[in-house]
């Protein structure tokens, strides 16, 4: 038999559409349903914030740092302030730390519940979306509470934060966390182990762990992998040391190790540690000051600084240059989701069409962090 | 024999997901659900409900702020703007502009951390649209005012000590760096005085009065506002007035009746010699009030204006109140 | 209905020299009109409204609550809003195809109506080939999804098209095969005839009239599902893959028939299982006044035919979509074989015991009810966890 002529098509999953987390673009080669390529392209949220960090200066560039990744605002303001105060060698008061311990955390759980909603929705599933936002929105109102507002928080200074826990702040965050454990469980039951679910997670987008480092994954995306790698307990920042908890990897249980179940569900998991560390930190959480003296005109001594924080996308990093003026020199952010990028495209060959959306899903890609 | 195992147990796995799955959403079914219904079916105003750091849009208390421009270096996005100079006669600051662009305000709260009295803070506002762009600029200084003097015991006078309060118990939320902050200390009730139900102020130069007419009606009254040989036809007498409230009435927009919103609308309008009014713009206000305010002064068709061949200019300011409706002033503690 | 209508031309109602036959056509025309612009029409409509409803309270939330009583008169705003937008037919498109599929999709939706039996004499035409029609002309939406996702010019409508298409063939032949259970055992395709072959008491349906029709009943359902476009079987308008998949070109009246026909479509799945498994309008006979029992009957067959669209609207809630190349192995390697072993079942059942039905009913039956047990003790298991406000008040 004759081999028969078919064409390929070319698609463009375009930046308006409905579940490319934010604006990205895809030009698809596809022969039928299987694609032969995606390719992305990035640069639709491009802000110049880097840029604009050298305008503003130390303090002013704080609330920016927030529309880096506006579902993980906090852990970008703490990669900010830990890179001026790592410049001028600024301690935070203890307590300080414990609040941006317990801030981040949150915000950890708040960033998952978005992630793992938005997969389920992407994947079909409505319900467990609006169950996801809700949690978040409770989680909101904690934080709101506690800062001011609930998506771009501003909530940490250089040297520590900004303001110390609100009056029966500890008693309510406990009991959302009582009231969250089982939510989790509720939603597992919902969609996490629901056949069809698993069915169209597993084996797909399969990422071996050498393909992971050699391009550069991090967080949740490459302890999926099975590497066992996690800035808090690796590179110890904080007081991350202070407590007890675990780091989930993937295990390869529903289909090959680094398919996109594995890291739906480590993303799961992380949630729940994320909840014990939190009751710890609430209950740890020592007296004192939390914010460090720090000038009002904050004028680093020359030099370069780079730190590393596990962020809800994983390691993001931080790289600032001063000249010793109130300016910065040059900022740079790294992160997770500009690496998640790059591999869509080797491993779209093969996949189908509606597989490359559980793929960007998976990697819980977020277009402002990929573009800055 | 593992195929047939593996074929059956996808088909247990299915149905048994499938069944918990269906009890989790039926469990729904019977749970309250977590929407809030805004605007219309909240027993209260949202804006009550938020919580006290919220950052809404800014407002400032020109009679506690010291003019020492902390919040408009703090500002990253340059949407202060405050002229601040020296009074050659009387040897003070004077504040004589105060601007901030809410449009441009990313509501960051750096503004609000740096300012030594409390003057500029947050409010639990956060409805702020309007049609256009100008009316997002917030003017708060009408005429130049005196900056505030801060002194070294407690502040004696009574109109400014409740607005001082308020403002050092706004700072207080913040951690004041080097000084531990008492971890169980009592939340400060902030006291808002309620204005009864209809109030109208009139606010024109140095003239500040008040007027509490007995229905939902609004009235003018203008006054000079330059202390210059310039006289104009007070509308005092009784003709006068009957003409003004008698010119059709703008009326109270349907959503701030709603919302309960009321407030003060800052307008400028340069009226010509022959009294009809040549120019008029918004200089502040709840945009929500602002088309009603505009509507009501252009309702008074021809102002009895007699003056000098030149034209001056007015500052009217029109508060007004829906009827029988205990109402709560946000912006000011008078 | 032929009687009613031979009584009225022997009273002379129409004249003295009415032709039976343009008396007939007459009433037909006049009864389809009241029963698809009347029931068919606004019943599509109403789904969604309720639909729109049901999910709400499922994902927490109040769904529209505003327009109209509780919302009700949302579907006529949207059904108004539609209209008034702008007509768009896409240049390259071909438009006399593009026209035309919106409205064999809901020829597709209309027809079988013609058959719906609301109760014993509430049939527009009694058909001996009842559920056969049915099946038939359902599957008439494969052309006009494959028409309008080619007619579009779009290659992410002809996507969704052409997986349509296929899902729609393929799981008809699940469908037919669990019919074949119920036509072997009360050997009519008429729809009355089946549904006066079962009982009115649950233990007299068909569902618990032995294993096979009961697992032929929920893959008939399935089927049914996969072919009205339903989640889990949504591909061709899978909203995060494809925006809106065959229909992604259409605007204003033309999109909103196609998923009127979706919506109605859930009507017709649950009348056939209602039909074939449920008992139909079957209701104790309480009363000789033939009207009264109409009405009771119809009212029954509504009922069970509102609460199956309902556990669509949950299932469709709850579940995630497959993919097309599971969506085909479901099919053909899960649901064609087992449709074979019902059938088969079936036949040796009736040639062997067909008396076994009876007991057989009593014992599905109980089987049913405990499976319902466990079902509420899961439901409330997950909602005394949850710790979240309990809340029956449909109207919030």
């Amino acid at each position: 038999m004759s081999t028969l002529h078919t064409e390929e098509m070319t698609l463009n999953m375009g930046p308006q559409h409905p579940s490319t987390h934010g604006v990205l673009r895809f030009v698809v080669r596809a022969d039928g349903e299987v694609m032969r390529e995606a390719i992305p392209d990035v640069g639709y949220l491009h802000r110049s914030i880097e840029k604009i960090a050298e305008k503003v200066g130390y303090h002013g560039f704080m609330p920016y740092t927030d529309r880096v990744d506006y579902v993980c605002a906090m852990f970008t303001n703490q990669g900010w302030g830990m890179a001026c105060e790592k410049l001028a060698g600024i301690e935070v008061p203890h307590r300080g730390e414990y609040c941006r311990v317990i801030a981040a955390e949150f915000n950890r759980i708040a960033s998952h519940l978005l992630s793992v909603g938005a997969m389920a929705m992407d994947i079909g599933a409505v319900t467990p979306f609006t169950h996801a936002i809700r949690e978040r929105e409770m989680i909101n109102d904690l934080i709101e509470e506690l800062c001011g507002a609930r998506l771009t928080f501003n909530y940490m200074r250089i040297g520590g934060v900004a303001w110390d826990l609100p009056p029966g702040w500890r008693e309510k965050a406990l009991a959302y966390l009582d009231h969250f454990d089982p939510i989790l469980e509720e939603y597992n039951a919902l969609i996490s182990w629901n056949k069809i679910y698993i069915e169209r997670l597993a084996n797909v987008g399969v990422i071996t762990p050498e393909e992971a480092i050699n391009y550069n994954l991090v967080g949740p995306n490459l302890r999926a992998c099975g590497i066992k790698w996690d800035i808090r307990k690796d590179i110890p920042y904080s007081v991350y040391p202070e407590f007890e908890f675990d780091v989930p990897i993937g295990d390869g249980h529903w289909g090959k190790l680094g398919d996109s179940m594995d890291r739906y569900v480590v993303r799961i998991r992380e949630m729940a540690e994320s909840s014990k560390i939190l009751r710890q930190a609430l209950q740890k959480i020592p007296a004192g000051p939390v914010l460090a003296k720090v000038a009002r005109n904050f004028k680093p001594p020359a030099g370069e600084c780079q730190i590393r924080l596990e962020s809800g996308r994983g390691d993001m990093g931080w790289y600032v240059v001063s000249d010793g003026t109130g300016y910065p020199w040059r900022v740079h952010v790294r992160t997770g989701s500009f690496a998640a990028m790059g591999i869509i495209q080797k491993l779209s060959a093969g996949l189908m069409i509606a597989d490359l959306v559980t793929l960007i899903a998976s990697l819980d890609v977020i277009a402002p962090e990929i573009d800055r | 024999m593992s195929a047939v195992s593996e074929y059956i147990g996808n088909i247990k796995d299915a149905v048994t997901s499938i069944f918990e799955g269906m009890a989790v959403t039926a469990s729904h079914f019977m749970r309250k659900p977590y929407t809030v219904q805004y605007p219309d079916r909240m027993p209260v105003r949202v804006q009550d409900t938020l919580p006290f750091r919220y950052r809404g849009i800014l407002e400032v208390d020109l009679e506690i702020c010291t003019g020492c421009l902390a919040c408009e270096r703090a500002c990253p996005i340059d949407c202060i703007v405050i002229v601040v100079d020296k009074d050659p006669q009387t040897r003070q600051m004077l504040l004589s502009q105060f601007d901030i662009d809410i449009a441009k305000c990313m509501y960051c709260g750096l503004c609000s951390e740096p300012c030594p009295t409390g003057s500029i803070h947050h409010t639990t506002e956060f409805e702020g649209a309007d049609y256009s762009l100008e009316s997002l600029i917030r003017r708060f200084v009408k005429d130049p005012v005196m900056a505030y003097k801060p002194k070294k015991g407690p502040e004696t006078d009574p109109q400014i000590a409740p607005i001082l309060f308020r403002g050092l118990n706004y700072l207080s939320e913040y951690q004041v760096s080097g000084e531990p902050k008492p971890i169980d200390a009592p939340a400060v009730a902030i006291t808002r005085t309620v204005l009864p139900p209809l109030d109208v102020e009139v606010v024109a130069g140095d003239k500040h009065s008040k007027i509490h007419p007995g229905s939902n009606t609004t009235k003018l009254e203008i006054t000079n506002d330059e202390s210059s040989a310039a006289t104009l036809a007070v509308a005092s007498n009784a003709a006068e007035r009957e003409r003004i409230t008698d010119a059709p009435q703008a009326s109270y927009p349907l959503l701030a009746q709603h919302m309960n919103v009321q407030g003060s609308v800052v307008l400028q309008a340069i009226i010509g010699a022959d009294g009809i009014i040549q120019d008029l713009h918004v200089l502040s206000g709840p945009a929500i009030l602002s088309s009603a305010a505009q509507q009501a002064v252009r309702a008074v068709a021809q102002f009895d204006v007699e003056i000098p061949p030149r034209s001056a200019t007015l500052h009217i300011h029109i508060s007004h109140a829906p009827a029988g409706r205990k109402v709560r002033h946000f912006r000011r503690d008078r | 209905m032929e009687t009613l209508v031979q009584n009225l031309i022997a009273s002379g109602a129409f004249g003295k020299n009415a032709s039976p036959h343009m008396v007939a056509a007459l009433v037909v025309f006049i009864m389809s009109a009241v029963v698809f612009l009347g029931v068919a029409f606004p019943f599509a409509g109403i789904v969604s409204w309720a639909e729109r409803r049901v999910w709400a309270r499922i994902q927490s939330r109040v769904g529209p609550n505003r327009v109209g009583p509780q919302g009700f008169l949302q579907w006529l705003a949207d059904g108004v809003k539609h209209v008034c937008k702008e007509d768009i037919i896409p240049d390259e498109s071909d438009a006399p195809l593009f026209k035309m599929a919106p409205y064999l999709v809901m020829l597709a939706f209309t027809l079988p109506w013609a058959v719906m039996p609301f109760s014993s004499s509430l049939i527009l035409a009694d058909l001996n080939v009842g559920i056969l029609y049915m099946t038939s002309v359902t599957a008439l939406t494969v052309v006009g999804v494959l028409m309008a996702g080619w007619a579009s010019n779009d290659k992410w409508s002809l996507i969704g098209g052409i997986r349509s298409a296929a899902q729609i063939v393929s799981y008809e032949i699940p469908a037919g095969l669990s019919i074949f259970p119920v036509v072997l055992m009360t050997g009519t395709l008429s729809m009355q005839g089946i549904i006066r072959a079962q009982g009115w008491a649950p233990q007299h349906w068909f569902l618990f009239a032995n294993p096979f029709t009961f697992v032929a009943a929920n893959i008939l359902y399935i089927s049914a599902l996969a072919e009205g476009n339903r989640t889990p079987f949504d591909l061709p308008e899978a909203e995060s893959e494809l925006v809106a998949g065959f229909a992604t070109e259409y605007s204003g009246m033309r999109y909103l028939f196609f998923f009127m026909a979706e919506w109605g479509n859930l009507f017709i799945i649950g009348a056939i299982i209602a039909t074939l498994f449920l008992g139909g309008w079957q209701f104790p006979h309480v009363t000789n006044n033939v009207i009264a029992m109409n009405i009771l009957q119809a009212i029954t067959f509504n009922v069970k035919v509102l609460f199956l669209v309902f556990v669509s609207m949950w299932i469709r809630a709850t579940l995630p979509r497959v993919r097309i190349d599971q969506l085909m192995t479901l099919c053909w390697k899960y649901f064609v074989p087992i449709s074979f072993v019902n059938m088969i079942g079936t036949a040796v059942w009736v040639a062997i015991w067909p008396d076994g039905t009876t007991i057989m009913g009593y014992i599905m039956l109980a089987a049913a009810i405990g499976l319902g047990a466990v079902f509420t003790q899961r439901v409330i298991y997950y909602l005394r966890r949850s710790r979240m406000e309990v809340y029956f008040n449909p109207t919030i």
